[in-house]
């Protein structure tokens, strides 16, 4: 538990980055940010023996590109929590996802903290939003530079390394987005449910392309794709809210901990899905004089 | 009217805004090592072996010790020492220290616990009261597994009952609550030259820290200073010894100072709790609203050592009835040992348990008796010579009253206020829930319970109140400072204060029980007569007049003649070098005359009017107002007591919708403030407002009472109560479960939403 | 050129304290905190949790507020820190401060140094804040003692007088 020196490796290019990785192994660890290594270290798990600061590379561009002819808002890996919470392209473009990351921690650690960063944490408040918005995630790992889509990201991270880049959010975005986090308490907690959701409207006034994730816990966000398909193509009337919200009672299988039980966990996801949808209920109604 | 700003700043403020104050953990010395603790493994375990060679061999450290290197009594206990020092054959909790270490850095130290090898042989863990109190369970301490059993009688509840129109019966559970200091315990002892030691540790006690601390070394009390001030907060949790007993072997050991601060982890582990409390209550009345019977029995779950348990303990027996009259009744309580965290000490001392089982009976039997509860309160409530809840006698008040008549008046408004608020979204409800309280000031009948005080005027000319009061953030050091410039209506510069020093100060007693205040004032008016005295007669015979020529004001002494001044506090005492004017005075906080365990004198009230938001989507509360009123005499120092009550409120706005240290075989679920959460900023009502009601019932010579604890007391129970408003639900348990409200809502929003 | 392992070789860290150059040659990876309170002295930056779930350590790194427990010495290279210390000292306090003082804002006074480098980050940035902007600002700095209200009556103090000064140097 006592803390021996690391070694501090600061690698000016991806390549070196990634270099250093594979020569040290499960002995290096990257470093956005940073907060999550002093959470570890003070609960007595040691920083690895190399430390992989990746200040210089320079990921922390934010911007809207064409990539192979696909409109996407960019964020890059380095980019703190707090400019991804109030940066106007992001504003304009995924509100959804400055909430998710306004929901996360406080002022100082969103300043410190990344979004690749909070991916990277896999219990993150971000990565249930950014599924919600179909985001694509640019990484290295021993294949080389890839694309993949944000969820695969979630699941190949648990088996091997890699070095996520950037994210990619593809838009047009979605017309109708959703976040909400539920801690225990008000502000600065850890998340014990995390619902974001975002859909189409057709000309006719149903849902489409509907992209439902739910996270908190100790879990990763996942997508609720039985929700998903029951509300696919459908519109909001009465029946097709309680079924979504039925769905998500039997798609959706939390785990218990001390902040709240598996019940809770489920119950609330019904309730925020059901909220959620009846938000969008309304901007339906507001909206339909311009359809 | 509430408390308004008085445009006075707190004689440690700017120390504390520049962050230039050095508090006791902030202090390094020279050649200075760093202490850390071993604590065990296991919540209850025989220990069979400990190795501390690897770690002795480590290089940087300097000194390990054990339950062997303690010359004195190897326990500690404000009450009864049964605490061990370090433990040598037993652990009896996850916090009980095995060995401590001393090395010249923190890395050091902290590689030196892990090469301290322990074996153990682990026993079962008692990590409920059930488990404790079942036939086959093991024994924690040699007395068994009940560290106290208290009863009080009155009449005949049992019978009463029978003749009651209206019986409620409930049984209500609180949780085990951290104190949160935001600085952990710590400091710095250094030895010293003649064989003694200063310790630079906080406590809410110095000269008992001395007292326990000279039993553990075997050292004379003479030769240990004790320097306790001041802290980063404590709340009732520094009052037990903590780090104090290793740094000071330590130091002792390798003739070096050594610090400890407590890593926050190790806080959590080791520092006591508030004792998690499970109450069964029977209470009836007859069809007018008269209360006639009330029986209680509490199980207190007091952790694994004793601390101050039994007195804990039996102040909630004592408040079971609270401020109200009721002829019969019944109360029992067991404190009851488990492997759980040691729980002790925290403001409201048991009444903010018992308390919310009260009024949650109050609540219940109005609704049954389809009542208001104001007037059922009132109906009830004790009158202005009513005897102490014990059915002892009390200083006359008519405290409970008036705060009762604060709450209606400030509920009727917020009424008002809401009718003209936007209705609440589709999924909000709203309840405003009122409470009153009734607690006790002073350690109660039975105890020692010794005051006193010095005046001085020092050599620098300024009129000195050295008190052995410590200063925790309350605002002990603004209350000396308005209690002396009052008391000779003099400037604030004319007067300082010295406190937190076993070497300088007289004995005061213990800063808790709500009893600084109190008993500064008391010295004070005590001293005040003779200080002058003393002021006059040297004047007189400086500038030949008679001593009764004088009184004191601004910056010295005035002639009543010409109004003129006559002599400055500093040419009196700059005339006599030699001699120091000082005088002294001790004496008991003031005590019922009725024989009765732990029955208290003095008493403050507290009504609380929150008004509430319930989220029923996800059963979440949110506090939107929160006002108290308080009666507790004058008020010394305006932003003191404002603070204190707000401050009480928003930690029990904690405890009754978020905070819960609770345990799993044994341990903490949450080890630091990642996980056990404490009000954010966000969580309190942005405004607050608190009224002070200063009138004293007639003749009532005890002037101001301290407010350190009863702006906690109330709210949960003000807060159940919102709820019972908002939903028609009488909750049992704090904090407050989501899922119950939310199952509640969930019904009532399917219908809404789909029918 | 092969990848720069040479970068692994142990050289100091520099940056600011409180306008005053530190060059660095301890443990790269020890907690800013520890290197701020015991290596510079400037105990006025508290450690409570160490974790960053309390604000009692907060600092500005190149204005921005951030946890002094969460930063090593490799992360501040070529930055400017402010600490308590720097905002203002006894003789010569900031606004906040004394508006902290005026409205009784602290009782202990531990968490004080950090909620103050939080509300100064905040007033940088604006203003005028709301009742809503102060609670977001400081929702990172927890305090056992007051119940926040006298701490959101300080900086609406803080605010209104650093306004009045703003104004008043416009004329």
């Amino acid at each position: 538990m006592a803390a021996a020196n690391s070694v501090i490796l600061t690698p000016n290019t991806i390549e070196e980055a990634w270099q250093m990785k594979e020569k040290y192994g499960r002995d290096a660890a990257f470093m956005m940010g940073g907060t999550t290594f002093q959470l570890q270290r003070e609960k007595g798990v040691p920083l690895p023996p190399y430390v992989i600061m990746l200040k210089a590379l320079d990921l922390k561009t934010l911007q809207r590109q064409v990539l192979d002819g696909k409109d996407v808002l960019s964020i890059g890996a380095d980019v703190p929590l707090r400019y991804c919470m109030n940066h106007p392209i992001l504003k304009a473009y995924a509100p959804v996802l400055c909430r998710a990351a306004g929901a996360v921690g406080s002022p100082a650690v969103r300043n410190q903290g990344t979004i690749g960063g909070n991916i990277g944490y896999r219990k993150g408040d971000a990565a249930a939003s950014l599924l919600a918005l179909n985001a694509d995630v640019h990484f290295i790992d021993e294949k080389g530079e890839q694309v993949l889509p944000l969820d695969q990201y979630l699941s190949l991270m648990q088996e091997k390394a890699a070095l996520l880049l950037a994210v990619k959010i593809p838009l047009p975005a979605p017309a109708l987005a959703f976040f909400e986090k539920v801690g225990s308490r008000e502000t600065f907690s850890p998340s014990i449910l995390t619902v974001a959701a975002s859909a189409d409207w057709t000309p006719s006034g149903r849902l489409k392309h509907v992209r439902i994730a739910v996270g908190g816990g100790n879990q990763t966000p996942q997508r609720m794709q039985a929700v998903e398909s029951c509300l696919e193509n459908q519109a909001l009337t009465n029946a097709a809210v309680t079924t979504a919200c039925d769905t998500i009672l039997e798609d959706y299988a939390p785990e218990s901990d001390v902040f709240a039980g598996a019940e809770y966990r489920k119950m609330a996801a019904g309730m925020i899905l059901e909220s959620a949808l009846e938000t969008w209920k309304k901007e339906e109604v507001s909206n339909a004089p311009e359809k | 009217m509430p408390l308004k700003n008085d445009g006075k700043i707190r004689p440690d403020g700017i120390e504390k805004v520049t962050g230039s104050l050095k508090y006791l953990t902030d202090r390094r010395m020279e050649g200075m090592l760093y202490g850390r603790v071993l604590r065990s493994h296991y919540p209850h375990a025989l220990i069979k072996s400990i190795h501390t060679k690897d770690a002795e061999e480590l290089p940087g450290v300097k000194a390990v010790i054990t339950a062997a290197d303690v010359p004195g009594l190897n326990g500690f206990g404000i009450v009864t020492p049964n605490q061990p020092v370090f433990c040598e054959e037993k652990v009896r909790y996850m916090g009980d220290a095995v060995a401590a270490v001393a090395a010249v850095s923190k890395e050091a130290a902290e590689e030196a616990l892990d090469k301290i090898i322990v074996e153990y042989e682990e026993l079962p863990i008692l990590d409920t009261m059930e488990k404790s109190l079942a036939k086959e369970a093991a024994e924690l301490h040699k007395e068994g597994n009940i560290l106290h059993r208290a009863e009080q009688k009155r009449g005949s509840a049992e019978e009463a009952f029978a003749s009651c129109d209206v019986v409620v019966e409930e049984t209500y559970e609180t949780p085990r609550q951290m104190h949160t200091y935001m600085e952990t315990e710590g400091g710095v002892v250094v030895p010293e030259k003649n064989g003694g030691i200063t310790v630079y540790m906080g406590t809410q006690h110095g000269l008992k820290d001395r007292f326990q601390l000279s039993r553990i070394l075997q050292m004379e009390e003479e030769n240990i200073r004790v320097v306790s001030s001041p802290m980063g907060g404590s709340f009732g949790g520094k009052d037990e010894l903590n780090v104090q007993p290793y740094a000071a072997l330590l130091a002792l050991k390798t003739g070096k100072p050594v610090h400890i601060h407590n890593s926050r982890k190790e806080s959590v582990r080791a520092g006591i709790k508030r004792h998690a409390m499970k109450i069964k209550m029977k209470t009836g009345a007859d069809r007018e609203g008269k209360l006639l019977a009330h029986q209680t029995y509490i199980e207190a779950d007091t952790g694994a050592y004793a601390t101050l348990g039994p007195a804990i303990l039996e102040f909630a027996v004592e408040h079971a009835s609270g401020p109200y009259d009721i002829e019969n009744v019944h109360t029992k309580g067991l404190s009851i040992y488990t492997n759980n965290g040691v729980a002790g000490e925290f403001r409201g001392f048991g009444g903010n348990q018992i308390t919310f089982a009260l009024e949650g009976q109050i609540s219940r039997l109005a609704a049954a008796l389809n009542m208001d509860l104001h007037d059922f309160q009132a109906a009830n409530m004790r009158k202005n010579e009513s005897p102490g809840p014990l059915g002892h006698r009390i200083a006359p008040t008519n405290g409970g009253l008036l705060v009762l008549e604060a709450a209606e008046r400030i509920r009727k408004e917020k009424e008002a206020e809401l009718k003209e608020k936007q209705p609440p979204g589709k999924y909000i409800k709203r309840g405003i829930g009122t409470a009153v309280t009734m607690h006790g000031g002073g350690l109660g009948y039975g105890r020692l319970d010794p005051s006193g005080g010095m005046i001085r005027l020092n050599r620098e000319g300024k009129i000195e109140g050295v008190f052995g009061f410590e200063e925790c953030g309350q605002g002990i050091v603004a209350v000396i400072e308005n209690t002396l410039v009052q008391a000779f209506e003099c400037r604030r510069e004319d007067v300082c204060f010295l406190i937190g020093d076993t070497e300088k100060v007289p004995v005061s007693g213990s800063t808790t029980a709500s009893r600084g205040t109190s008993m500064v004032h008391h010295a004070v008016q005590r001293l005040k007569p003779l200080f002058q005295q003393q002021l006059f007669e040297r004047a007189a015979a400086l500038l030949d007049k008679s001593p009764a020529d004088f009184y004191t004001g601004k910056g010295g002494l005035y002639k009543f003649e010409t109004r003129e001044q006559a002599i400055t506090y500093r040419e009196l005492a700059e005339a006599f070098p030699e001699k120091t004017l000082e005088v002294q005075t001790t004496f008991d906080f003031p005590v019922t005359p009725d024989e009765i365990d732990s029955g208290h004198f003095l008493y403050t009230f507290g009504s609380v009017v929150v008004e509430i938001e319930i989220d029923m989507r996800l059963g979440v509360v949110r506090v939107i107002d929160l006002q108290h009123a308080v009666a507790a005499g004058p008020v010394v120092n305006p932003k003191g007591y404002r603070g204190q009550v707000e401050g009480g409120g928003v930690m029990s706005i904690g405890y009754s919708l978020m905070e819960n240290a609770a345990m799993t075989n044994g341990q903490y679920d949450t080890d630091n403030l990642d996980t056990y959460m404490i009000p954010s900023i966000q969580d309190a009502p942005a405004e607050m407002k608190v009224e002070a009601i200063e009138d004293l019932y007639e003749n009532d010579q005890y002037g101001p009472r301290g407010v350190g604890e009863i702006g906690t007391v109330a709210v949960a129970p003000a807060i159940a109560e919102a709820v019972f408003q908002a939903i028609g639900t009488h909750i049992t348990s704090i904090p407050i479960s989501r899922e119950i409200l939310m199952k509640l809502g969930r019904k009532e929003n399917r219908y809404e939403a789909r029918v | 050129m092969k990848p720069g392992y040479n970068s692994t070789v142990k050289k100091d860290v520099h940056f600011q304290v409180n306008n005053q150059q530190v060059s660095y040659s301890g443990n790269p990876s020890a907690r800013m905190a520890d290197v701020l309170r015991e290596d510079l002295q400037q105990t006025g930056t508290k450690i409570s949790c160490g974790v960053g779930r309390c604000g009692a350590c907060s600092i500005l790194v190149d204005g921005e507020l951030m946890n002094a427990c969460l930063l090593m010495p490799c992360q501040v290279e070529g930055s400017s820190i402010t600490t308590i210390e720097g905002i203002g000292s006894k003789e010569a306090m900031d606004p906040i401060q004394e508006a902290f003082l005026t409205e009784g804002g602290f009782q202990c006074g531990y968490c004080t140094p950090g909620m103050i480098v939080a509300a100064k980050a905040l007033l940088n940035q604006n203003s005028d804040p709301s009742i809503t902007d102060i609670q977001e600002a400081l929702a990172g700095n927890l305090c056992r003692c007051t119940g926040y209200a006298s701490i959101i009556r300080a900086v609406r103090k803080a605010a209104e007088v650093l306004n009045v000064q703003a104004a008043n140097e416009k004329s």
